[in-house]
């Protein structure tokens, strides 16, 4: 009977803290990944607004050194 | 605390990184030294133990005074997630760094060590000390593994709690001194620490004159593997988060640092919906969503 109190025992303490402490992992690593999906998609799109704002500037000179398809 | 979280979060990466090699190579080099130091060394159980853990200080110490990124130390940066103050991804970018620079350091330890051939010392018993050592931690069950992760890191993450208090490198020395010492006499498990014992096992089974002076039979070393080392380090590094995050960390907090703006009635049930709302917020401080911008 103690034999199998301290089983069930150790199995809830076990089972317990192993649920507490990995769904507050992949948790954080869902959060991690989403913060850095975040982080690299602003970072493209801030490249490629520099990249239209540069061209759009530089205007008709820069389009007759390097003319882009399809403009 | 919290602030130190902080900043530890917003370290760089390679310096994150290379922090934390250097502590996974600080905590190997402690656990060589407590290995050397407990063979053959004519005291009892107890003293053999206590000497042990002793000389094992140098890696927090190491760790605390020379500068370096642990594991299990960091897993107190919960706290300053409990406040709010960094997000749960952000604690997560650090752990998962810093756990796999503390494992190539580790490794990296427990190469030099292998080849110096230290384990040779004293006819070959100090290796068999280093394989008996890994062998009774890859032939733990889970909940041995968790309670003993639990103990370990409750008294490592007092340990660094207690540094904080020091001023003067003797305090920290002496702040770090005893509870590390008590977690290595009392057997507890050390995730990181692990990360030196096991691989030098693994090591060490391919020597016959260590495995002859250990006494081992090929059966007794069935579970040292690799499969043994995921295995232990799935328990004890589960068990060093929840001892150091949650019952060192969250339980500090919820006595000194939770917002005490709530009237008593309510004050249980406040802190409770703060960590859920934590745990489920993707709230981002200082990193606001870009959505409707072109």
């Amino acid at each position: 009977m103690e034999n199998m109190l301290s089983i069930a025992f150790g199995l809830a303490v076990s089972v317990l803290v192993s649920v507490l402490v990995w769904t507050t992992l992949i948790a954080g690593l869902y959060q991690l990944l989403r913060e850095q999906f975040r982080q690299a998609s602003s970072f493209v799109q801030r490249f490629t607004q520099e990249r239209y704002v540069q061209r759009t500037d530089a205007g008709p000179q820069v389009a007759h050194q390097q003319p882009v398809a399809g403009h | 605390m919290e602030d130190v979280g902080v900043k530890k979060a917003h370290l760089g990466f390679w310096s994150l990184f290379a922090l934390a090699v250097l502590a996974g190579a600080f905590i190997g080099l402690g656990a060589e030294f407590s290995t050397l130091a407990v063979t053959d060394s004519g005291l009892g159980f107890g003293l053999s133990k206590v000497l042990g853990g002793l000389v094992f200080s140098l890696g927090l110490i190491l760790v605390v005074i020379a500068g370096a990124e642990l594991f299990t130390g960091n897993n107190l940066i919960v706290m300053a997630w409990v406040s709010g103050k960094l997000t749960l991804g952000q604690v997560m970018r650090n752990w998962v760094i810093v756990y796999l620079g503390n494992l190539v350091g580790s490794l990296v330890t427990v190469l030099l060590v292998y080849l110096t051939r230290q384990w040779s010392f004293a006819d070959y018993h100090v290796g068999a000390t280093a394989l008996n050592i890994a062998v009774a931690k890859v032939n733990l069950s889970f909940a041995e593994g968790l309670a003993r992760g639990i103990l370990c890191n409750a008294l490592v993450c007092l340990a660094v709690w207690l540094c904080l208090s020091g001023r003067s490198v003797t305090d920290k020395i002496l702040a770090v001194l005893f509870p590390i010492t008590a977690f290595v006499a009392s057997g507890f498990e050390h995730s990181i620490a692990n990360m030196y014992f096991i691989p030098m096992g693994l090591l060490l089974r391919g020597e016959p004159e260590v495995v002859a002076a250990a006494g081992k039979a090929a059966a007794d070393l069935a579970n040292l593997n690799l499969q043994g080392l995921g295995g232990n380090l799935f328990s004890v590094t589960t068990g060093n988060i929840f001892g150091g995050g949650f019952m060192v960390a969250v339980v500090y907090w919820f006595i000194y640092r939770r917002p005490h703006e709530v009237t008593r009635s309510s004050e249980a049930a406040t802190s409770v919906r703060r960590l859920l709302d934590l745990f489920l917020s993707s709230h981002q401080p200082g990193n606001p969503t870009k959505r409707g911008k072109a």
